[in-house]
């Protein structure tokens, strides 16, 4: 094989080669382990979802999510940016494999309207539990709110089916989470 | 029409303009003021829960309670306990029962009559340096109350547990910090109101001067 001849000697042994397909083997299957749940979906499937729902929330202007108009100009420099993040801990079909099967979203989402130089907290923030609805276009975002006569406990009962609704009032995006947002804002908002 | 709302309208607006997103049921919040010295009910409830990372778990059981009724979002806006038509007015406008809220329903959590919301303590009578957040600053005058010393802290707050006259009236105070920095603040120092002991609360009121927003807050102090 003249292939081999000019490789080192090690390569030229025939049980490595062996081993090397092996390895190949092996990390291939681990590989595709890894890249599905315990339920069988792929993995990254959250990943998919929580990088549509960020792009969904952070779409839409920051001075339609800033409002008050007379606040947003009180930093001056160029116009404030909305950075999201979002945790997502369930979707409807729970066997759903792909974004397009999935009808329902469930997340807890963390805004920050980043205005130049304002501190991450000293920003308005838009915070809380959200169910997104992909099957309308455009899609439907509801969030767990209180209202005049609905408190933000029953807002939850309402708008969660009962296993996610522990998930729902944990006011966290995860510590990671957090700390890519903060990076994120302080980019947006250069502090 | 404070920021929730118009953060809802102006969220429907631009997703349906931009065929992207429907927004139900939006939330938001703005604004700028609230006595940081002594804290008020959302500025202490804020603190009780900021964590390191940057988000809010309260500790609190006080906090807790209000953050079951409103969420935590309006606890990331403690600045914005305002009324953008209050244009000054306290009895009469603000319902009986709502004063800590100012009548703002995104902070009814903090209008519940609870004896354990964080509390600074304080002599009465003492002369102090009071503070208040400049965030967005405006001209104006703020007024502060007290509750009378027949009021209770197990009953919803009304117009008449508190004292017709302010204890302390300034306009125009100076400020430390640049508006929007973190611990920027209006300054100035009064006296306490003398004759008081145990749980209070102090009532402020900041009154814009150049448009109609005004502020409410409560602060638990408990004068030893």
């Amino acid at each position: 094989m003249t292939t081999f001849r000019g490789l080192p000697a090690l390569l030229r042994n025939r049980f490595v080669w062996v081993a090397v397909v092996l390895l190949a083997v092996s990390t291939t299957a681990v590989v595709l382990l890894r890249t599905q749940d315990a339920a069988g979906r792929p993995e990254d499937l959250r990943g998919q979802l929580t990088t549509r729902l960020v792009a969904l929330l952070e779409q839409l202007p920051p001075d339609q999510h800033q409002g008050h108009g007379h606040h947003a100009g009180a930093s001056p420099g160029p116009a404030p940016t909305v950075v999201c993040g979002v945790r997502v801990f369930g979707f409807e079909p729970a066997d759903a494999t792909t974004v397009s099967a999935v009808d329902t979203v469930y997340a807890f989402h963390f805004c920050g309207v980043a205005e130049q130089g304002t501190p991450w907290d000293w920003a308005v923030k838009l915070v809380g539990p959200v169910v997104v609805g992909l099957t309308t276009n455009p899609p439907s975002v509801q969030v767990a709110q209180a209202t005049e006569t609905v408190s933000f406990r029953d807002r939850v009962q309402q708008l969660f089916p009962e296993r996610y609704r522990e998930d729902a009032v944990n006011e966290s995006l995860g510590e990671e989470g957090m700390r890519d947002l903060r990076r994120r804002y302080e980019k947006a908002a250069r502090v | 029409m404070h920021l929730l709302r118009k953060l809802a309208v102006a969220g429907v607006a631009a997703a349906l303009a931009a065929g992207a997103l429907t927004v139900l049921a939006p939330t938001g919040a703005n604004a700028h003021g609230a006595l940081m010295v002594p804290g008020s009910r959302t500025y202490l409830c804020y603190k009780d829960g900021l964590t390191p990372q940057g988000n809010i778990v309260n500790k609190n059981p006080g906090c807790i309670a209000a953050a079951n009724i409103g969420g935590t979002s309006p606890l990331y806006n403690w600045f914005s306990v305002l009324r953008s038509d209050g244009a000054g007015r306290t009895r009469g406008f603000i319902p009986d029962g709502q004063l800590c809220s100012g009548g703002n329903s995104t902070f009814r959590g903090y209008d519940l009559a609870r004896a354990d919301f964080p509390t600074t303590r304080v002599t009465s009578g003492a002369t102090v340096q009071f503070r208040y957040s400049n965030w967005a600053a405006h001209p104006g005058r703020f007024d502060l109350y007290v509750t009378r010393n027949t009021w209770s802290p197990t009953r919803p707050l009304s117009w008449n547990d508190i004292e017709t006259t302010p204890f302390v009236s300034v306009t125009n105070p100076p400020q430390s910090g640049g508006p929007g920095s973190n611990d920027g603040h209006y300054y100035w120092s009064g006296r306490l109101p003398t004759g008081k002991s145990g749980q209070h609360i102090i009532y402020s009121v900041w009154t814009r001067s150049d448009s109609q927003e005004t502020f409410y807050g409560c602060s638990d102090v408990t004068f030893g």
